[in-house]
């Protein structure tokens, strides 16, 4: 039993890890912006998706794909900003008119890419090395689930150093908290939105190829069940707070694979339910989240 | 002349709350612009700062104009501004509430001597500087504000309402250091709501009633005036 | 008070004649529309019920919630449980005996629709009243999604993923539109009403309206009831009218054109939802044809399944930088209105 456990967790590494990016992408843009990007989830699909279009239809190496990849979610995520978010929050839109554009591009993005390429689940491209395998005690490590955990576990902790210590982490802070003061102490509040975003896609990116790696299937749909659940994750952590968002990725990451182990199998097509069911007891028992969250004025319109 | 606005008129929106004023401060100077609320005055410093764009009229800086520049670059510039309200960063410690305000110090040195003067100025800022700035007392935020603003070593502070809701003894001490900063090279446009601080502490000031500026001239004569009496020191 | 007799009965007179001109049309109709143009006809007349239901919870009340998809999803199974031909149901599904030999009229099992429409959001949503704005729209979209996976998992009731099929096409321009005029009347008088001044004052200003005395609270729970129970009434229609029904009718998507259909339209107005309603059915049923591929200048244009979606997307985003308010804005259109419109295009035609 407690082999069968391992086993489950080792699994799970990797499908926490993605999560865990997409949590602190969303908690980043939601701490500087107040906003929540709904198109996320896109942008992560835009990672995993590029990278089998660029490997498929131009044939390139598989790192060079992978890093233009990600360029393409970063250059979509200031596209998003740029030609979405930014005009209506000048106009002065109402909380309820920014959300509801969120919704509307990440519909927009999701239907493009399906009208071009249609929802056909694609086999996401991996190079060799990735499959390798190793046999410890009786539970099976792929090479693929400790290169993602590792890769993210030093993202995480690049960024936690990011944020706590540079320059730039301080003003992304203090522009969370305070836009108009941050302004004041001479900080171009545009452009470290502009960072957060920049970031927040990367790390969507990654978090599609990661997915693309884990397991193996990409379409233009992919991003809407990871992209809700790393959202949830994201508001689990206390939203803004972004070791929060990592940690919480993990915990729902976990959480949802040991409740598919644990339960008898029967029960496993209520697995989305999971993640749903632990938010509502969460929020039940601490409506801001298990860790404190990161805004002057959380989880309401603004309130 | 250090900053000279000319015949200014702003508000927000369609509601106008300026209406032509004209002040400038010298170099080394405390100039006190007070008057009851809503008179305009966090306007004012709004607008200075480039919060707000004026509708007519123009603002100078060392004899630049920047009426057009965005509050960042102003701060680049030299101004630095203290806020009504402390609205210091409470999710940051100390410490990098003072960083934040030398985020545009690139010299690590420059940031040290910076960072040692506050400390100085406010020393129980240093005691504090692991602090969750959220968990000071109204007055350490108050200090932590002004040190924070003072962190570029600007030629010219805005100070908003800095005794609002502090104990007079606190006041009191603030007001000395604020002194002491003067003394030390950095001019000074002090907004007050407490009259009496304000004509004590400043060289000239100026009175602001709904948007117009009523009077102006030396604080001496200010508050012999019966007009400043009346209207003002019996509510200060 | 000769006067005011006169007014109401001249008001009562015009009502009638309303009353019988629609109903008029709506045989008229009934005899010769069919096919394709019947269905954007009573498809129209559903999503305008729809985005009645949806206007006095989201629109009026501020509540914005979109939950709406999953607590039709489960008016329209509790539905179809009381209509489904007995053979169907004893073949695909495993229902208790007294159930599966149940057999209502379609007024019966509609009510029970809307009903269950009702006890589903009391029983999801009130729970997530204590969350504010953006973790209440999460906990929202996730009664959607519990909605749905409870359909595709719960096969005895609802035949799992494959949905149902054989249903009785009950609907017919009669129920929907009926149910319509029903709604909007009861819409106008509701937002004359106490209560729907009440609750639109909430919807604007809850401190406010606290304050006023307006037990917030209740009058948010009692307004969500309400609309639930319109939407609860659209959901059997819906599926009455097609046939067949299955897990993801109402998902994600569905929700997303209901969410234009009121964006576009204006929220907060009777015109508004009904407007929208008629821009985006006739939309979609217009770019159908075009999303499934065609002949121009001799090119053939591949289908581009999704287009539909993506153009709405873009809709939405041009209302709300340009036009936040909606088409219909933020008054209704009654006949005052419209007279005064049409005044004022007299006048203009006179100093020309």
């Amino acid at each position: 039993m407690l082999l069968y456990l391992l086993q489950q967790l080792i699994n799970a590494l990797a499908y926490g890890s993605i999560l865990g990016l997409l949590a602190v992408g969303y908690t980043m843009i939601y701490g500087i912006l107040g906003l929540i990007n709904f198109a996320h989830g896109e942008i992560f699909m835009i990672g995993a998706f590029s990278c089998y279009l660029f490997v498929t239809i131009f044939n390139l190496p598989w790192f060079t794909a992978a890093f233009l990849a990600i360029t393409a979610s970063v250059i979509s995520g200031l596209a998003l900003e740029r030609i979405a978010y930014r005009p209506c929050i000048k106009k002065g839109g109402s909380v309820l008119a920014i959300f509801i554009i969120s919704f509307a591009a990440s519909i927009f993005l999701r239907y493009l890419f399906m009208m071009f390429f249609t929802d056909e689940r694609r086999a996401f491209p991996i190079p060799p090395f990735f499959e390798k395998m190793y046999f410890v005690g009786g539970i099976v490590v792929g090479l693929r689930d400790i290169i993602i955990f590792i890769t993210t576990i030093l993202i995480m902790l690049i960024i936690t150093y990011f944020i706590k210590y540079s320059k730039f982490g301080i003003a992304m802070r203090a522009v969370s908290y305070d836009k108009k003061t941050a302004n004041f102490m001479g900080i171009n509040s545009t452009l470290i939105i502009k960072i957060a975003f920049i970031i927040g896609s990367m790390l969507a990116g990654i978090s599609g190829l990661e997915y693309g790696l884990s397991f193996g299937i990409v379409n233009p749909g992919m991003g809407f069940n990871p992209g809700l659940t790393g959202f949830i994750a994201a508001v689990l952590g206390g939203i803004g707070n972004v070791p929060g968002a990592m940690i919480a990725g993990f915990i729902v990451g976990i959480g949802e694979v040991l409740f598919v182990a644990i339960l008898p199998s029967i029960y496993s097509p209520l697995r989305p339910l999971f993640v749903w069911i632990l938010l509502f007891f969460i929020l039940f028992l601490k409506p801001t989240g298990l860790f404190r969250p990161n805004v002057k004025f959380d989880g309401g319109w603004g309130e | 002349m250090l900053l000279s606005i000319e015949d200014v008129s702003t508000g927000y929106g369609k509601a106008q709350v300026l209406k032509n004023i004209s002040l400038n401060l010298k170099k080394g100077e405390i100039v006190a612009l007070i008057g009851a609320n809503g008179a305009g005055k966090t306007t004012t410093l709004r607008c200075i700062m480039g919060m707000i764009k004026p509708w007519e009229g123009s603002i100078k800086f060392n004899d630049q104009k920047i009426d057009s520049l965005p509050p960042y670059e102003i701060v680049a510039r030299g101004i630095s501004y203290c806020p009504e309200g402390r609205d210091i960063f409470a999710n940051l410690s100390v410490y990098e509430n003072l960083k934040v305000g030398g985020y545009l110090i690139r010299d690590q040195n420059k940031f040290k001597s910076s960072l040692n003067w506050i400390y100085e100025l406010f020393p129980i800022l240093k005691d504090r500087c692991n602090q969750i700035a959220g968990s000071l007392s109204g007055g350490e935020q108050q200090m932590l504000a002004i040190g924070r603003s003072l962190m570029s070593k600007p030629s010219l502070l805005f100070l908003d309402e800095p005794s609002l809701g502090l104990a007079p003894v606190v006041v009191e001490n603030i007001f000395n250091t604020i002194q002491q900063i003067n003394a030390e090279g950095t001019s000074i446009l002090l907004v007050e709501q407490n009259v009496t601080l304000a004509l004590d502490i400043a060289e000239r000031a100026y009175v602001l009633e709904k948007g117009e500026i009523r009077l102006s001239g030396e604080c001496k004569e200010l508050s012999q005036s019966e007009y400043v009496k009346n209207s003002y020191l019996g509510i200060a | 008070m000769k006067r005011d007799e006169k007014s109401i009965k001249n008001q009562w007179c015009y009502y009638l004649l309303v009353f019988i001109v629609v109903i008029i049309v709506l045989a008229l109709i009934e005899k010769n529309l069919k096919g394709f143009y019947l269905g954007i006809f009573l498809l129209f007349g559903i999503n305008a019920i729809i985005c009645l239901g949806v206007t006095i919870t989201n629109g009026y009340a501020n509540i914005f919630s979109l939950g709406f998809g999953g607590i039709m999803l489960f008016s329209a199974y509790v539905s179809s449980l009381f209509t489904l031909p007995i053979q169907y149901k004893a073949s695909f599904l495993q229902l208790p005996e007294w159930l599966e030999k149940a057999q209502l009229p379609f007024a019966l099992a509609l009510f029970l629709g809307a009903i269950a429409a009702v006890l589903a959001s009391i029983t999801l949503v009130l729970p997530a009243f204590r969350l504010r704005g953006h973790y209440f729209i999460l906990a929202s979209i996730g009664i959607n999604i519990v909605m749905a996976n409870l359909a595709v998992n719960l096969r005895s009731f609802t035949h799992g993923p494959l949905g149902i099929r054989n249903m009785p096409f009950a609907t017919n321009v009669w129920w929907v539109y009926g149910i319509l005029f029903l709604t909007v009347i009861f819409m106008w008088r509701f937002t004359h009403s106490k209560f729907g001044r009440a609750v639109i004052t909430l919807g604007k200003d809850q401190t406010l309206a606290s304050v006023m005395g307006i037990d917030v609270v209740r009058y948010k729970i009692y307004a969500f009831i309400v609309g639930s129970f319109i939407v609860g009434l659209a959901g059997p229609l819906w599926v009455h009218y097609t046939g067949a029904m299955h897990p993801e009718v109402f998902g994600l998507v569905f929700v997303f054109q209901i969410i234009a259909m009121l964006i576009i339209g204006g929220l907060g107005t009777i015109s508004g939802a009904i407007m929208g309603a008629g821009i985006i059915t006739l939309f979609t049923h217009l770019a159908r044809p075009v999303q499934e591929g065609f002949r121009i200048f001799n090119l053939q244009v591949p289908p581009l399944i999704g287009l539909i979606q993506v153009l709405m997307a873009i809709m939405i985003f041009l209302v709300i930088m340009y036009k936040p308010e909606g088409i219909i804005g933020k008054n209704e259109i009654t006949g005052q209105s419209l007279q005064s419109i049409w005044l004022r295009i007299k006048r203009k035609e006179k100093e020309v």
